[in-house]
């Protein structure tokens, strides 16, 4: 199951008057990660260790007036002030450059000699070997906001007038792309995607690195309007961790789902820094009484990435106050398209209209069903074909609720006819059936119709009527529906939840009402209550009970298995009867029986022909 | 998803029938050169090459303003090699043929050429009012003459092309004539009449076609064998003449009964004597050129030689079908075979074999799928025999059926292989594999442990019925087949009603056309219990999708998978039967990402999770309840056809509503009334026949067929919606029932109608459509088709994540490559020029260049439709221009 931890902290942050950048080294940003190095400007560069319980291993103070630009790997830039920028290649090197680090990549090679390739805000591109500076290129872009390695070997730069891609081994451009804006904007890179997310719009923007063509959009419905601290980390393909404040969201950007989500009570808001390949996200959060700031993770656990863990969770799933129309009122029709003699255009109603006209006469049935009957073009008293095109549900559980509302149901017969017609048809609102059975326990023609008819019968309550009735009639009718409404399955786990003594009283009256030679059963019916027997005996458990009902149903099986029996060789003798009358006299049909007369199938002959 | 606007079309491309007109007698020509025969199908002309046995050239009806008027009303009834008219002679004649229909036209068609030219069309006079139809033209040096059908007569007339009109003059009448037949030669003419002015005795009338050296009236009578002497046939059955032939000479005259025996009769003393072997109806009847072997072939699928002079006979075995004509043509015979097993529909195959040694030149047939119910096309020759054959006899009734009856359902099914793009057709125990773009049958292969396989039955094995294939599915990666088929018990026993069902997967070797039997499952959901759906596994699972779901008619799922270290098909995954009742509406889907099943069962949807196969539980997350969907739905109605369009859009079609399920909102976001078009028409879940889905590109597309008014004619309509119902955006109508569609695992739909023709609704022009006149629209179907096959590039960019490296790479490699080259020109001009080429190579190899030209299936099937008789210059210049 795909699901968000709450969030266990690495190390307080000390409250800053201006929040500023926190980095974390690219090292430590693996799955099953043991080692952060994490880096708080004006604060310290540090070492935890996360597991078992967040440890500090070692921690280098920096100045307080000193914002960490970039970092990654013990190597850091830093800017004090405008002019005065450094690149720390090492805790001894710290060397002057022209404007802040963007980004920095320190690769070991084989000699273990440390090269480092730094990308400054203004486009430069410096590479050292060592402490040595190898060489600076420029590239034509700056201002560069972000600059994102590849594979040690590529980099994404992106700057307010375009977003490029570079081979750093040889400084070409391999693509550009200047149509992407990025203003409110935040970008992530990852496996491939640059994912963009635009603070203004709610809206999610993911390109493909090779071609920088944009892949997919998708707006995120459900952040309220002026909502600001939105932050998000990207987990997996396509998938990203959202927080909304003290709220957190793993989403599927690609089918726009919100696979789960999670609320943190404690916290005022939560905002992420950077997530790792479905594994965690770290962010700092914020306590909602005294206001301390944390650096935390949250344990992501994608779950199977697939279509079952979005099912029912859309992005429009999780708007608040939506009132969205329910659009299924009305069936389309394809007359206009295929015109057919046999077709009839679809019908339409006003259904406001209608159901103010039978609020109005509420009270007086013959009136409530002729408007029933007549607005809605309703020309039989149950369901038919005909009144296919009445499918809106919320319309049907208004009618129902002023029928409940303004009728007793005390066996008088008073009620309007179009309760009965709204029982038979197959789009009864499934809440509304809910303590059915037993509001209309007292009137057993709605008792019989709700079972016999009405769908979504909840099987508890089916149940519960199955176990308590004593009329034979009904107790077969419930049973039929329970046979055909549920799978073996949902009737074995219902049937654990219920009373044991409601189960023994039920198997005893299908026991002794069947030896009760007054009650007469057809064949066929009994099959069935024999069949929701066998499971309710199946799932108690045979030796779960009472030693006297075992005697009787050993009893009733032993009557039943002989009865078996004599119909099998009664059928056996049948046959042999009609397979032997049916050679010796083939015209004869005495036998009586049922069987028909058989011609037997001859042996091979062989016939010769004369030429 | 697909950023194309799709713009779809219609066209009717392939697949037909070959006409067997004058019940049942193939008139295939040989060309002038001998090395070719000209087959007529009911929608076009089909010229074989009898050397390499390939189709050499087609002739298409509806790309002919002037035959696509004339065709499909009426059928090709005789061809004529030249042209019959006399306007064209000499050496410009060989390229003509001359058509002539059973309405009485006569078409000069330039048949090697293109159909650019105007084909001539003259009327002959036959009064189609009161029944005449022309069945045979007879040639003889300027002599030509016509055999026209009445109702009550056949009439031979001396037929003359004048200048204004068309007259035909001596006419030779046959009152009361039932059965015709003519020599090799097409010099002597046979008809068996019962006379009315004669007394209603049956005579055998012969007549020499153009003159009157012979003319003489055998009365059957005296001929027929005496009935006492064969007691086990009812002398019905022994009088009733079911085939006849007449020898060059005119002195030979063989009759053939429904009994089986063959009588041949001397014409100038009325001698007679007996052929027996055949066991029921005598179907085929045909005497060599010199008059020395009589052919005949019926029920018994075997092609009889009788030597005359000795009495002896041999055997030609094994055909495909029942013999129902056998026509010598000098060093060919040509035999019209019916696989008659299809009780649905008439499904002929035309075979030439060479006379010397008997080997098969070539082999002729349409598609030949099996319809549900017994089309109006159907048809069956005489039977003692079989009892099914009244269909022949109570045609009217027939017919009067299909126009009053409400279900009718003949559709069918047919599976494509989504690699090599084959159809793959059930008939009966066999399987025939279909070449679409060909347009030929690529194979036939029995599939079933059936006695029709090898050979046709003898009398006792008459009630013993084959194997029937139910129902086929390929595999998405077009290795595997999956074969449903069911066995039957012999009639007439107290196990008649238990059924076998049995499950068979099969693979194929990259080269062959033949399928060889892997893994055989009996009853696999238990005894009596049938299959009612299959379904093949998406490419997410089972290594590529070497699985399969089936279903049973209670609730219960299988799942199968080719397992590798078994090398057999095994079960991996069971949901055991769960409902109490029991249904045949049973339909599944699969989503693509293989996580989900969906389990269409009466009028229950049940959402069945993969992985432990059992229903899903969607509980509300712990801090928003509302949001969750249940597991099961209940529709209105039986469900008949469940399609997942794209990723979220689950399509359901009820008997009375077409409607969709976002499964992220986890209900019915909208809805369209069904019921009016398919009320009681088709049996429990043959709708989803069809439906389609074209997965790629979220497509739906959705055959409504219609009645017209007391008529047993149809006309269809297919309508193609996005994915999720919200629009229509193409609707197409169809002249005839459409008993199929299916999407071509690309960009088109494929359908198939009640007269085996084939169509297409599609986005790329199709090629085969495009004579070569109009180049342009070719040029259009491979633009078409590489901006599809971009789209599909994108799709692929976001399922694999790590290739994205590699493409950098390459990527760099490319550029720096360009840099190198730059330098080294030193010429800046140059460079960038480059450069822009490398570009577009760069995107076409990304696959985001939108107008790049790239090259599909289609791009030259239409060149190499006809290659024979293409110029090589005209064929480079074809392939240079698609490539360019």
């Amino acid at each position: 199951m795909p699901s968000l931890s709450q969030p266990f902290t690495i190390t307080p942050i000390p409250r800053q008057s201006t929040p500023s950048p926190i980095f974390i080294s690219s090292h430590g940003l693996v799955p099953n990660t043991n080692e952060l190095d994490i880096a708080i400007s004006r604060y310290s560069i540090s070492k935890f260790l996360v597991h078992p319980t967040p440890k500090l291993v070692h921690s280098t103070a920096i100045p307080s007036n000193q914002i960490i630009t970039a970092f990654n790997n013990d190597v850091y830039g830093s800017s004090q002030s405008k002019h005065s920028n450094f690149l720390h290649l090492n805790q001894d090197t710290k060397i002057a450059v022209p404007c802040p680090v963007v980004n920095c990549m320190p690769v070991k090679d084989k000699n273990d000699i440390v090269n480092t390739t730094v990308i400054l805000k203004d486009g430069t591109i410096q590479r050292y070997k060592d402490i040595v500076l190898e060489s600076t290129k420029k590239i034509p872009y700056s201002d560069i906001i972000m600059a994102e390695y590849i594979d040690e070997r590529y980099v994404v730069i992106i700057s307010p007038s375009i977003v490029t891609v570079y081979d750093l081994n040889t400084i070409t451009e391999l693509r550009s792309k200047n149509n992407i804006t990025v203003e409110d904007s935040s970008f992530k890179l990852f496996k491939g995607k640059l994912y963009k997310y635009n603070e203004k719009t709610f809206t999610f923007e993911i390109y493909d690195v090779t071609t920088l063509n944009l892949l997919h959009t998708v707006t995120i419905p459900f952040i309220e309007e002026n909502t600001k601290s939105v932050t998000y980390a990207v987990v997996g393909e396509f998938r990203v961790v959202l927080t909304v404040n003290n709220l957190a969201y793993l989403l599927d950007l690609h089918l726009g789902s919100v696979i789960t989500t999670i609320t943190f009570k404690h916290l005022k808001w939560f905002k992420l820094l950077t997530g790792v390949d479905a594994s965690f996200v770290l962010g700092i959060s914020c306590t909602s009484n005294s206001g301390e700031l944390k650096l935390e993770i949250v344990n992501v656990e994608l779950g199977s990435c697939n279509l079952k863990d979005s099912l029912g969770k859309s992005f429009k799933n999780f708007v608040k106050n939506s009132d969205e129309q329910d659009k299924s009122t009305k069936p389309m029709s394809l007359l206009s398209l295929i015109p057919s003699s046999k077709a009839e255009s679809p019908r339409s109603f006003d259904y406001a209209a209608i159901l103010k006209k039978l609020n109005e006469n509420a009270q007086n049935k013959d009136k409530f069903d002729a408007i029933f009957f007549k607005d809605l073009m309703i020309e039989e008293d149950c369901y038919t074909e005909k009144d296919r095109f009445i499918i809106n549900q919320r319309f049907l559980s208004d009618v129902l609720d002023l029928i409940l509302k303004n009728f007793k149901f005390n066996d008088s017969g008073d009620y309007p006819k179009a309760l009965a017609f709204l029982l038979t048809h197959p789009l009864f609102p499934i809440q509304k059936t809910k303590g059915l059975l037993a509001t209309f326990k007292e009137e057993p023609t709605l008792y019989k119709q709700t079972i016999v008819t009405c769908p979504n019968l909840p099987l508890e309550e089916l149940l519960t009527e199955l176990f308590s009735i004593k009329n034979d009639e009904l107790s077969l009718d419930i049973s039929l529906r329970i046979l055909e409404d549920y799978t073996t399955d949902a009737i074995k786990e219902s049937l654990k939840r219920l009373p044991k003594v409601d189960i023994e009283n039920y198997i005893e009256f299908v026991i002794v009402s069947d030896s009760d030679k007054e009650v007469k059963r057809s064949a066929d019916i009994t099959k069935q209550l024999l069949e929701l027997l066998s499971l309710i005996i199946d799932s108690v458990g045979l030796f779960a009970l009472e030693g006297k009902l075992l005697e009787s149903l050993t009893v009733f099986i032993n009557e039943k298995t002989r009865i078996a029996e004599r119909n099998t060789d009664l059928w056996y003798l049948v046959e042999h009867k009609t397979t032997d009358f049916a050679s010796s006299h083939s015209t004869n049909n005495s036998t009586g029986t049922s069987v028909q007369k058989k011609k037997k199938l001859p042996a091979y002959t062989v016939e010769y022909l004369d030429l | 998803m697909s950023a194309i606007a799709q713009k779809y079309q219609m066209s009717v491309v392939s697949g037909g029938r070959p006409v067997l007109p004058r019940g049942g007698k193939s008139v295939c020509t040989v060309t002038h050169d001998g090395q070719a025969l000209v087959v007529p199908f009911s929608n076009q002309l089909r010229v074989y090459s009898l050397e390499t046995r390939q189709c050499i050239k087609t002739v298409k009806f509806a790309n002919s303003a002037v035959l696509s008027q004339i065709f499909p009303a009426a059928r090709v009834a005789d061809i004529v090699m030249g042209d019959a008219t006399g306007a064209v002679t000499g050496p410009a004649a060989e390229k003509l043929l001359t058509l002539f229909t059973d309405l009485g036209h006569a078409i000069v068609l330039n048949y090697k050429g293109k159909l650019t030219e105007t084909p001539a069309v003259h009327a002959i006079p036959v009064d189609t009012k009161l029944g005449e139809r022309v069945e045979k033209v007879f040639v003889s040096g300027e002599s030509l003459r016509v055999l026209i059908a009445g109702a009550n007569d056949y009439k031979l007339a001396q037929l003359a092309f004048n200048t204004d009109k068309v007259v035909l003059t001596e006419p030779v009448v046959f009152p009361g004539a039932m059965l015709t037949a003519w020599s090799g030669d097409e010099q002597v003419f046979a008809a068996l009449c019962r006379d009315p002015a004669a007394g209603n005795q049956k005579q055998v009338r012969v007549q020499s076609v153009h003159s009157s050296a012979i003319s003489t009236a055998i009365p059957l009578e005296k001929v027929i064998p005496n009935a006492t002497t064969a007691p086990n046939t009812s002398s019905k059955n022994a009088r009733f003449v079911s085939a006849l032939a007449i020898d060059n000479s005119g002195t030979q005259l063989a009759l053939g009964f429904a009994s089986g025996v063959i009588t041949i009769v001397n014409v100038a003393d009325l001698q007679s004597r007996l052929l027996k072997w055949h066991i029921d109806a005598v179907l085929a009847l045909a005497f060599t050129d010199d008059g020395a072997y009589l052919l005949s072939g019926g029920w018994e699928k075997v092609m009889l030689f009788w030597q005359l002079a000795s009495n002896t006979q041999q055997f030609l075995p094994r055909l495909n079908g029942i013999v129902v004509d056998i026509q010598p043509r000098g060093k060919y015979y040509t035999l019209a075979l019916q696989l008659a097993e299809n009780e649905s529909s008439a499904d002929y195959q035309i075979v030439v074999l060479n006379a010397a040694d008997l080997t098969s030149r070539v082999q002729i047939s349409g598609p030949m799928p099996v319809f549900n119910d017994q089309t109006r096309s159907a048809a069956q020759p005489v039977s003692a025999l079989k009892s099914n054959t009244q269909i022949n006899i109570s045609k009217k009734k027939h017919r009067r059926k299909l126009v009053k009856a409400t279900r009718q359902d003949f559709t069918t099914i047919i599976e494509q292989n989504p690699q090599t793009k084959q159809l793959y057709i059930p008939h009966m125990s066999a399987l025939q594999t279909f070449d679409f773009y060909k347009n030929e049958q690529s194979a036939l292969q029995f599939m079933t442990d059936g006695m029709n396989n090898a050979m046709g039955k003898v009398r006792d094995e008459l009630n013993i019925r084959d194997p029937e294939i139910k129902n086929i599915k390929v595999t998405r990666d077009g290795n595997w087949l999956v074969s449903y088929e069911v066995e039957y018990p012999p009639e007439d026993l107290m196990s008649s009603g238990d059924l076998c069902h049995v499950l068979k997967f099969w693979t194929r070797q990259e080269d062959q056309s033949q399928w060889t039997l892997r893994t055989k499952v009996l009853n696999p959901h238990g005894k009596g219990t049938p299959i009612t759906n299959i379904m093949v596994a998406p490419v997410s699972v089972a290594n590529g999708g070497a699985g399969c779901i089936t279903a049973d008619n209670n609730g219960g799922m299988k799942y199968w998978a080719f397992d590798t270290a078994e090398k057999n098909w095994c079960l991996k995954k069971l949901l055991i039967p769960n409902f109490t009742n029991y249904s045949n509406s049973v339909s599944l889907a699969w989503s693509r990402d293989g996580s989900l099943i969906f389990h269409g069962f009466d009028d229950k949807l049940q959402i069945i999770d993969f992985d432990n196969f059992k229903q899903v539980s969607v509980p509300g997350s712990p801090d928003d309840s509302d949001v969750s969907m249940p597991g099961e739905f209940t529709v209105d109605s039986e469900i008949q056809a469940v399609k997942l369009v794209g990723e979220k859009n689950l399509v359901i079609a009820t008997k009375t509503t077409l409607s969709v399920i976002d499964l992220l909102l986890g209900k019915i976001t909208r809805g369209f009334d069904l019921y009016p078009y398919v009320n009681g028409m088709y049996k429990n879940s043959h709708l989803d026949r069809l439906i389609s889905c074209d997965e790629k590109n979220e497509k739906l597309a959705l055959v409504i067929n219609e009645q017209v008014a007391d008529t047993a004619d149809y006309k269809a309509h297919i309508l193609v919606f996005n994915g999720d119902l919200s629009k229509v955006l193409d609707r197409f109508t169809h002249d005839e029932y459409i008993s199929w569609i299916g999407w071509n695992h690309d960009t088109d739909f494929i359908f198939v109608d009640i007269q085996s023709r084939f169509g297409v609704v599609g986005t790329t022009v199709n090629t085969e459509m495009v004579d070569d006149s109009n180049r342009e629209d070719v040029m259009e179907g491979i633009l078409d088709g590489a901006a599809a096959a971009a789209e599909t590039s994108g799709e692929t960019a976001h399922s694999s994540s790590e290739s994205y490296l590699e493409k950098l790479r390459e990527l760099s490699r490319k550029k720096n490559g360009v840099a190198n080259t730059t330098v080294a020109n030193g010429a800046a001009a140059n460079g960038t020029q480059d450069e822009d080429a490398m570009d577009i190579e760069q995107e076409i190899i990304a696959g985001n260049h939108k107008d790049d030209h790239g090259i599909n299936m289609n791009s030259f099937s239409n060149m190499f439709e006809n290659i024979q008789n293409v110029p090589m210059e005209t064929l480079f210049d074809s392939v240079m221009k698609a490539l360019s």
